[in-house]
């Protein structure tokens, strides 16, 4: 392990890349011999992926959605892994084995991948920079805010989850020094619940930064499903 | 400050580089093949549904039509049971009149019958009578009585049974 350190490669390196193989492990065996009637792993999955789209069409509606889902949906699969990967006994304390989110840099790096992906969807769903004409809104000397808030977001989503998550698993490791038996186990409870939630809240702002960013594109498509549907009526005239 | 704050350049390249990778994995993996399946269902659902009412709305049909056709089927073996009643009525009366104007005949054959035959007795009876006389009137007169010439005597006889005291 302390070779592995020496070359920069430390346990929440190690535990987010056993999760990602054991993600993409389970998705593939979910997916390899789907029938139309689901059973087992297929089942489940399912269950997962339709539910994950359900919640994330309706917040941030059909068409922004559908496009963005994948995104969204890893992002809280993603992060739900991870901080429930703390659970695992003596995580933290093993070699190798420790919350990647318990990290500050995992989190940075999830906020900066939606600041990025904000940033190029919205140019994308504006056709080019007039995506930016949104930070002289309402008015235009509120510009320096508005970017202040553009670069807020990034930081305040990477230290909601660092924080709550590195807080939560010290308040179990204290816990566990003061009182090893009992407590550990109603903290731990309570850690997954916190996990879900977290993750959630993650997965939820990030889903709304980026509809926010593919409003224009969402109206675009509004506007062309309405042509579509006028159109037979302007065809019967 | 970086290190201070506990920043790793490496670790927050190694997040992005892995979720990327993983977003990838799932969208390619999980997302696209699972919604397709669930929309591919949700479709044969919907058409399945479709189908069971079409086939619903045809059996109703079918059903409507053939109670239709019973009802008709049962008002025409009414009809049937009726006309053949009317007919069996009709071919009884024939019958019973045919047979009446039969019996009529027959009796009526039959009376000749018997008239005939009266009068065949009646004849036989006044032949014998007269035998019978003849014979009487030999025993009486203790001579033949000569036929030849003598017959308008015997036919007065007969004549004379052959009237009223010897009828009934």
């Amino acid at each position: 392990m302390e070779a592995l350190n020496s070359i920069g490669i430390t346990s929440p390196m190690i535990t987010s890349t056993v999760i990602t193989i054991f993600i993409c492990a389970v998705v593939i065996i979910a997916g390899r011999n789907m029938t139309m009637i689901p059973t087992g792993l297929q089942n489940v999955v399912e269950v997962v992926v339709e539910k994950l789209h359900a919640f994330f069409v309706d917040l941030m509606g059909e068409y922004a959605g559908r496009k963005y889902f994948p995104i969204v949906a890893t992002f809280f699969i993603y992060i739900l892994i991870c901080n429930y990967s703390g659970l695992i006994p003596l995580a933290g304390h093993l070699p190798g084995l420790a919350a990647p989110t318990s990290s500050i840099n995992f989190p940075l790096g999830l906020a900066i991948v939606v600041f990025f992906a904000v940033q190029i969807i919205g140019i994308r769903e504006n056709h080019g920079i007039s995506y930016y004409k949104h930070l002289f809104k309402p008015f235009a000397f509120m510009f320096p805010i508005m970017l202040l808030e553009e670069f807020v977001r990034p930081v305040s989503l990477t230290l909601r989850l660092y924080g709550n998550i590195f807080g939560e698993e010290s308040v179990i490791s204290a816990f566990f020094g003061l009182v090893p038996l009992g407590m550990p186990i109603i903290m731990q409870a309570l850690s997954v619940l916190m996990g879900l939630i977290q993750s959630l809240v993650f997965a939820l702002l990030a889903a709304i930064y980026i509809s926010e960013a593919a409003e224009h594109g969402a109206e675009l498509a509004a506007e062309a499903e309405e042509g579509m549907k006028q159109l037979p009526t302007t065809n019967n005239l | 400050m970086v290190e201070a704050l506990g920043l790793s350049i490496t670790e927050v390249i190694f997040a992005v580089v892995n979720f990327l990778i993983l977003v990838g994995v799932l969208a390619k993996f999980l997302y696209k093949p699972f919604l397709t399946m669930l929309e591919n269902r949700q479709q044969s659902i919907k058409d399945a549904f479709d189908n069971a009412e079409a086939v619903n709305r045809r059996a109703d049909e079918k059903m409507a039509n053939y109670e239709k056709r019973i009802a008709n089927a049962e008002k025409e073996a009414r009809e049937i049971i009726k006309n053949a009643k009317i007919k069996a009525d009709t071919q009884a009366q024939d019958i019973i009149e045919n047979a009446k104007a039969e019996v009529a005949e027959m009796k009526l054959k039959a009376d000749r019958d018997i008239e005939r035959e009266k009068e065949r007795a009646v004849a036989d009876m006044k032949e014998q009578i007269a035998m019978l006389a003849m014979m009487a009137a030999e025993k009486i007169l203790e001579k033949d009585i000569e036929i030849e010439g003598q017959e308008f005597i015997i036919d007065d006889i007969i004549e004379q049974a052959g009237a009223s005291k010897w009828q009934n």
